[in-house]
């Protein structure tokens, strides 16, 4: 009986406007592979000042001497010899959408991007392969001096002495073998500062399209959220399928100083030919608070934990995360967080589902250290399996230093409740809309602490399509 | 004797981030080849070759303690329980004088529908030093119920082993009791595979950690039976410098549909250079199972402790007292009146007049 019941069938993900290809013959290519001639190349092509050729060659050596980890998910059909590290569309960039080439254009319009900048967005930077092709900032958010730029021109421009000041100051490349690579061929990417006291109170977004096969991207995001002030960041990052390996390795470092508080949206949605490698980082500064939301859905592998480290007294960190693994997926996704301050907070809440053959992993550290006395922490991670064709693991590390902290963990495992079904049908609700509503239930604590849009795009990412019949 | 083995041991089934210091433990240079045998009371060892294929059974600390075994070269202890036979009690109780070194194995076959529970207790003078090193291996066939209990009453100088490995065949449950109490070392190890339907286990840890005390604890529960059970509770409390690593594993294998995991984990921190490293796991490949696990780790609640305070007591002597409750719960669960005293009167002796010196 029970091995005929229909089961919920949960639609992949749709990703027809996501897939739509366009030519790169205009664009610049650097050679595959990974070499310190190629890196220096790129460094020339970047126009780069001297501290940053010496820094890639430097992050080059310290990638060669690492290891793959041997804990994760498997990289073997990832090779380096094969990955293009920097693809340059044929354009400048630009702020206005009208000069930005129409290919190019035509993907962002179809993404909802510049429709999106116009609704509910204070700022939009757009990457196409390795590059920025445009960046606007609305005109009243840049007289409160906020700053919102590519990393190419605060780089070079009149941030520059604050952009080296913490350049990899967070993510060290030392810290692992893909953030040593992206240390050795980072391009792209935005630079953020708020100045203090200031609310910034629409969200900016970058948003991060590779559409050139067998290429990698290694954007780098800083945001400097200075005391008192208050920012929304969100990011979205999609690409066409191809029968190579993508790879993204991208790193993201974020300052939220004292009274600060910044809010990271992600939507990653890369297609499952991807490894995305991306690392997150957060420092925060007394009475600081760091807000990830984070949507897996792409990918063939991820390795994605965004971190916090809650440095100041009464800082605080939540982290909100759904992932959704599908055929040939293997997202492997969590946070990490230390609290090295007295007072420090953090709550994690995460979802993850799979189905047909995908496997989802929560992985999670907690670290107390003997500093962050009266620190409390807490931590639940609820997983739905579809079908048992797919795997679904956690696995939450906690290490606590001082005896006086209040640290709590919950996980739950399971499929969809027959009790709950029966409950909803004998309040008159058919089967078929018991089961979507409950599925729809389990995604929507995270979906609700996305902006509408965002919520929405992920509804729609997940297209859940029920179908079940009695028994 | 000769040289040691460097060992790796407790190693997680799934691992992760390396700097967190929690896939595995290494161990340098143990030896442990000193002839030793407990005192038994209540059971016949089998002599000679018995039943059961004891050498496929996985254990939790892995197989650098079945390398140790074979070179410390002593030959098992065989336990049989004949099929739907009732037993009594049996006692193993191992004495370890200051100095030795030593492994023992233990196999214990449970036959179809037999009952048999088995309380090993290691104990040594206080001040004595060495090595203990115990391997379990379990094997419960259909309906057999095995308890095991295992009490650590050890001096402060000790190092202990203890491996645990188990098969439970259908409808079979294998019951662990565990008090870690003393030693400077523990490292603990348990597997249990529920291969068959409505299998069980259900694992009870306490431990009580003082001074530099290390504790180092991997506990996994295998699901490949349909409808199989598993349980894991750690309850302990750390006190001064003492650490304590606990790995907890629920695996629902493919084809285990109907299975319940739990896990939990509760630990009360008072010390105040205390380490606490906990690592609960799920792995899921199997739709249609159950898993939870849930940790508690801090220190005793305030408002406990200014209630108990406020009733005259120093606020060391609540803490005392919360430290004594809990080990008390867990020791009156052994449900064996001599094997209670002689914990109780090791917690007596040992480490609350200890404490008050």
């Amino acid at each position: 009986m029970e091995e005929n019941r229909e089961k919920t069938y949960v639609e992949d993900i749709d990703r027809s406007v996501y897939d739509i290809k366009n030519d790169e013959k205009d664009a610049y290519r650097l050679q595959e592979g990974l070499t310190p001639a190629i890196v220096e190349q790129l460094s020339r092509e970047k126009k780069d000042p001297p501290w940053m050729e010496l820094f890639r060659l430097r992050s080059l050596q310290i990638y060669n001497g690492m290891a793959v980890p041997d804990w994760g998910p498997s990289l073997e059909g990832l090779n380096m010899d094969e990955i293009v590290t920097y693809v340059r569309p044929n354009t400048r960039m630009t702020a206005k959408w009208s000069e930005v080439p129409k290919e190019i254009k035509d993907t962002f319009e179809r993404l909802g991007i510049p429709q999106a900048e116009r609704k509910s967005l204070a700022g939009v930077g757009a990457q196409y392969d390795s590059e920025l092709v445009y960046h606007n900032v609305r005109q009243e958010v840049a007289e409160q001096g906020v700053v919102y730029t590519d990393m190419e021109s605060a780089l070079k421009g009149e941030y520059a002495e604050m952009v080296q000041k913490h350049f990899m100051k967070l993510v060290k490349p030392t810290d692992h073998k893909f953030a040593a690579l992206h240390g050795a061929v980072w391009s792209g990417g935005s630079f953020v500062y708020v100045p203090p006291g200031v609310s910034v109170t629409i969200p900016l977004q970058s948003y991060f399209r590779l559409n050139a096969p067998g290429a990698g991207q290694f954007e780098h995001t800083l945001i400097i959220v200075d005391e008192g002030a208050d920012l929304h960041f969100i990011e979205g990052c999609s690409a066409p399928k191809y029968n190579v390996a993508n790879l993204h390795a991208g790193c993201v470092e974020l300052f939220v100083r004292k009274n600060a508080r910044l809010r990271y949206s992600t939507i990653e949605n890369w297609s499952k030919n991807m490894y995305n490698l991306n690392t997150k980082r957060a420092l925060v500064e007394e009475g600081g608070v760091i807000e990830w939301v984070s949507g897996s859905f792409g990918s063939h592998v991820s390795y994605l934990y965004p971190m916090s480290i809650l440095k100041g007294r009464g800082a605080r960190m939540e982290f909100t995360g759904i992932t959704f693994a599908g055929k040939g997926q293997n997202l492997d996704t969590g946070a990490k967080v230390v609290h090295s301050a007295p007072e420090t907070t953090s709550y994690m809440n995460t979802r993850s589902i799979s189905k047909d053959g995908g496997i989802s992993t929560f992985r999670s550290s907690v670290v107390v250290t003997k500093d962050a006395k009266k620190s409390r922490s807490a931590v639940s991670c609820q997983s739905l399996m579809l079908d048992s064709a797919s795997r679904s693991d956690t696995i939450p590390a906690m290490d606590v230093r001082t005896p006086d902290a209040d640290i709590g963990h919950e996980a739950k495992i399971g499929r969809i409740s027959d009790e709950a079904v029966f409950y909803l049908m004998s309040r008159g609700i058919s089967e078929e809309d018991a089961r979507a509503m409950i599925v729809s239930g389990f995604a929507d604590t995270v979906s609700k602490e996305l902006p509408l849009e965002y919520a929405v795009e992920m509804n729609n990412l997940i297209q859940l399509e029920m179908k079940g019949s009695i028994g | 004797m000769g040289q040691g083995l460097d060992m790796r041991i407790n190693r997680l089934p799934a691992l992760t981030w390396n700097w967190l210091n929690m896939n595995q433990t290494d161990l340098s240079q143990v030896e442990a080849g000193d002839p030793w045998r407990p005192e038994i009371e209540g059971v016949q060892p089998e002599k000679g070759e018995t039943s059961g294929d004891f050498s496929s059974i996985a254990t939790g600390m892995g197989p650098d303690m079945d390398q140790l075994a074979e070179r410390a070269g002593n030959p098992p202890l065989r336990i049989r329980a004949a099929e739907g036979g009732k037993r009594e009690t049996a006692r193993l109780r191992f004495s370890c004088e200051d100095g030795i070194r030593a492994f023992q194995q233990v196999d214990i076959l449970a036959e179809e529908n037999s009952t048999l529970t088995i309380i090993m207790e290691y104990t040594s003078p206080w001040e004595a030093k060495g090595l203990a090193a115990v391997q379990t291996r379990i094997q419960a066939e259909k309906g057999a119920k095995v308890r095991l209990i295992q009490l650590q009453l050890l001096g402060s100088g000790y190092t202990v082993l203890n491996d645990i490995g188990a098969v439970c065949g259908e409808g079979a449950s294998v019951e662990v009791l565990q008090l870690f109490l003393g030693a400077s070392r523990t490292y603990a190890g348990l597997k249990a595979n529920l291969q068959e339907k409505e299998s069980s286990l259900g694992v009870e840890v306490g431990y009580l950690g003082r001074r530099d005390q290390i504790f180092d604890m991997n506990y996994m529960a295998e699901h490949w039976g349909k409808k199989s059970v598993s349980s894991i509770r750690g309850e302990g409390v750390l006190q001064e410098n003492a650490s304590k690593l606990f790995r907890g594993t629920i695996d629902f294998k493919t084809g285990s549909s109907g299975s319940e995991g739990d896990e939990k984990e509760d630990v009360l921190l008072l010390g105040e250079d205390a380490v606490n490293q906990s690592i609960p796991l799920i792995l899921c490949a199997e739709e249609d199972v159950q898993g939870n696990h849930g940790a508690t780790i801090g220190k005793l609640d305030d408002e406990l402790l200014f209630y108990l305070c406020s009733r005259g007591m120093t606020e060391e002597e609540a803490l005392n007292m919360m430290t004594r409750a809990r080990m008390d719960s867990l020791c009156g669960k052994i449900g064996d009146p001599a094997a209670e005293e002689r914990v109780q009167s090791y917690l007596n002796e040992v480490i609350f007049h200890e404490a008050e010196n």
